[in-house]
């Protein structure tokens, strides 16, 4: 059985449903990453689940116990918020016990967990200081420690690691994963960023405007997002999205109107599909470029390239199409050079243009 | 006029004890962008604002246009800062909010209606000149924001991380957007940044800081691919760069690294081995770029993999070699691969990075 279950969370705000039906289950030990733009009511949800908020309607079970209406101090809960509090005016020391003093637990116990849980998020250093010595890494570590050190049967993280910077953020992930993989606490992680939130989820709930779109692994979701919606959220560099019209169905492949150019695609499609418009979509690092042509492929112009180190994304513009392209560091390339584009066809996924769902 | 819009001459800035900029000099060119990147803390944004002309500088000279502006107040000066938050006026219109820009150029109505227009539209923002700027989405306030100042004519379009409150998704279409916006205006760009990724993909040359100080200057593909120290190679590529310390052995055209746990061939054969006569038998630490480790049947190096990170539409592996050496290796989405099993690996040994152990600085360059 599942550790943390969601069932049918619904919340409505003045009429307005911010949370449509969340059900998800959580395997104890397991990180659940939940992604969405901002405003996508992620934060809502972690509330409901810290007992902040009451949910409208639907049921909250940890270990099979209905928690829904228990309140947050009883739930053995943390929640870090996006700023988290942190007493300015107090020690690293002081910070962290904070929640174990207001428990009225011994100073000796105190001490031991302090020191144990300093020790491990390696701030030790700083449990003299006071907060305006820290380093942006260091305050949220002492945030984290003081949720940590309730020793919480799920923790919530809601953008924990949004105000840092790019370099210390990426390696707060890695070090945040293996702190979880030792303690092995169940985490509940928001972000509106796809990449981190696949970096660092078990599974991962994309939440678009209250609605919980897909729940899967990361790889699941790079492989077979449930719609455009989806696919296009979880694409950075931007998806490229074209309108299509599937020209002719064939048994096992079909033909597409792509601008002026008619490519074929390997997909097995139902033959009633022909002669409909459709998205098409694929990402930029799927598409592959080369300097010389053979017929089936599309060629265009580079009319940007953005050098980024490990690779470039190049800007193609073919008549009335664009195209995004990441293509290795090493390929030469130059602006205004023409190139020749393949599609390769188990990369380009088919959506309908009104439900926005996967065809194929 | 010359080429060169801005010259920082020797700057340096103190704050009670602390340096914040230290004897900072360079130059930039018309109609480029260039960054200002470091990690907080690494006196970049102490720099734009003695750029700006909000700091006086404690000594060293701004040249702007050839002038020498260092005493001069900031609206004498020909350049426009957007800062990370946009300030745009929410209860005013994006119309007036852009004409807010020429309030002190005395012209006429007509003139500033056909000035804001003409702006707008490049910049797509003509639909909304009515719409009070509260209404409008985040990209949009920038692009206001960014239309403020371009309206004026500036030498110089200071950016003080502007796209650091954006949600990933719109930073990228904002970096490609900008980008395009600054080739379309000629304009030359400073842009300062914590973001090595945003530095990288905007720049046409970004200054590398740290502790005050400059440490390279550089297009990206030369901070990337020749980055003069540690600190520039470590800060600058995503997933961060293998470093391995040892001493470099060659011998029959050998490449050995002696590693705590013995020696890693690196290569069997290399076609240069006087290169690295001057550094025989001195402690080196190599850096390895995550996707310069190849996953090879026929590799020289073998490892486990531990550990498996996604990483958007790539994957870093974990990989234990020689007991303690832990690699990152980059490889797609598409490569079949689990925990626990046994790969070889080979490197890239042209794309190979050597550092002194003590002083950290580059000291060879294999190609």
């Amino acid at each position: 059985m599942s550790y943390l279950i969601l069932e049918n969370i619904s919340k409505i705000y003045n009429n307005k449903t911010v949370l449509h039906n969340i059900s998800v289950n959580i395997d104890k030990g397991k990180i659940l990453a939940v992604a969405g733009p901002p405003g996508s009511g992620k934060t809502t949800l972690l509330k409901i689940i810290a007992g902040l908020i009451t949910p409208t309607s639907g049921r909250i079970l940890i270990e099979g116990v209905d928690i829904t209406n228990k309140p947050p101090y009883e739930r053995g809960f943390s929640m870090v918020f996006e700023i988290p509090p942190v007493y300015p005016d107090r020690t690293g020391y002081d910070n962290i016990a904070f929640p174990l003093r207001i428990r009225k637990l011994p100073e000796n116990e105190i001490k031991r967990r302090v020191e144990e849980i300093a020790e491990l998020l390696n701030i030790k250093h700083i449990l003299s200081r006071k907060p305006s010595t820290y380093s942006g890494g260091e305050y949220q570590r002492v945030a984290l420690a003081r949720a940590l050190v309730l020793e919480p049967r799920v923790l919530l993280l809601d953008e924990p690691l949004k105000n840092l910077d790019a370099k210390i953020r990426e390696s707060m992930v890695t070090w945040l994963k293996d702190l979880q993989r030792r303690l092995g606490v169940t985490i509940i992680y928001a972000t509106h960023d796809p990449l981190e939130a696949m970096t660092i989820g078990d599974k991962v709930m994309i939440l678009l405007n209250g609605y919980q779109k897909q729940v899967s692994t990361p790889s699941e979701l790079l492989l077979k997002p449930v719609d455009l919606d989806v696919d296009e959220y979880i694409s950075i560099p931007a998806l490229n999205v074209i309108k299509s019209k599937i020209i002719e169905v064939f048994e096992d492949n079909i033909s597409l109107q792509l601008g002026k150019h008619v490519i074929k695609v390997r997909k097995q499609l139902p033959m009633q599909l022909s002669s409909k418009e459709v998205f098409i979509a694929i990402r930029p690092s799927d598409i592959i470029v080369s300097d010389r042509g053979e017929e089936k492929m599309i060629s265009g112009k580079v009319s940007s390239i953005q050098y980024y180190g490990r690779g470039q994304l190049l800007t193609i513009e073919s008549e009335d199409l664009v195209f995004r392209v990441v293509v290795d560091r090493l390929v030469s390339v130059g602006e205004g050079d023409v190139v020749y584009m393949d599609l390769p066809s188990d990369k380009i996924r088919i959506y309908d243009i009104d439900s926005r769902r996967l065809l194929g | 006029m010359s080429n060169i819009v801005l010259r920082l001459e020797n700057i340096t800035k103190r704050f009670g004890d602390l340096v914040a900029v230290n004897n900072v000099s360079f130059d930039v060119k018309r109609g480029e962008v260039f960054s200002l990147l470091g990690p907080s803390g690494c006196g970049k944004t102490t720099t734009l604002r003695i750029i700006a002309g909000l700091e006086k500088p404690d000594s060293g000279k701004v040249y702007i246009d050839g002038e020498d502006v260092t005493y001069k107040s900031s609206r004498e000066r020909k350049v426009c800062l957007v800062f990370q938050e946009y300030a745009v006026f929410p209860h005013m219109s994006v119309y007036d909010n852009i004409a807010f820009g020429l309030r002190f150029k005395k012209l006429n109505k007509e003139e500033v209606s056909k000035r804001v227009r003409e702006i707008a539209e490049l910049l797509d923002l003509d639909e909304l000149l009515s719409i009070r700027a509260s209404k409008i989405g985040l990209s949009e306030q920038q692009r206001v924001a960014i239309a403020r100042c371009l309206v004026v004519e500036p030498s110089i379009l200071l950016l003080d991380e502007p796209l650091t409150l954006l949600d990933a998704r719109i930073k990228e279409r904002m970096r490609r957007e900008l980008r395009r916006l600054q080739r379309e205006f000629k304009i030359t760009v400073i842009y300062v940044t914590h973001d090595q990724l945003e530095a990288m993909m905007l720049s046409d040359r970004i200054a590398v800081m740290n502790k005050g100080r400059i440490i390279q200057i550089g297009s990206p593909k030369e901070i990337y691919e020749k980055p003069s120290n540690l600190f520039v190679a470590t800060f600058v590529g995503s997933p961060t760069i293998n470093l391995i310390e040892g001493v470099l052995r060659v011998s029959n055209n050998r490449l050995m690294l002696s590693a705590g746990n013995g020696d890693i061939l690196l290569s069997d054969y290399i076609e240069k081995p006087e290169v690295f006569r001057e550094i025989f038998n001195k402690e080196v630490i190599i850096g390895v770029r995550p996707e310069d480790i190849i996953i090879d049947p026929g590799g020289l190096l073998q490892g486990e993999i531990r550990y498996i990170e996604a990483l958007g539409d790539r994957m870093v592996l974990h990989i234990n070699v020689f007991k303690s050496i832990m690699l990152r290796v980059l490889t797609d989405l598409y490569t079949r691969v689990s925990i626990g099993d046994k790969i070889r690996l080979r490197i890239n040994i042209s794309n190979l990075h050597i550092f002194d152990k003590v002083s950290g600085e580059r000291i060879i360059n294999m190609r």
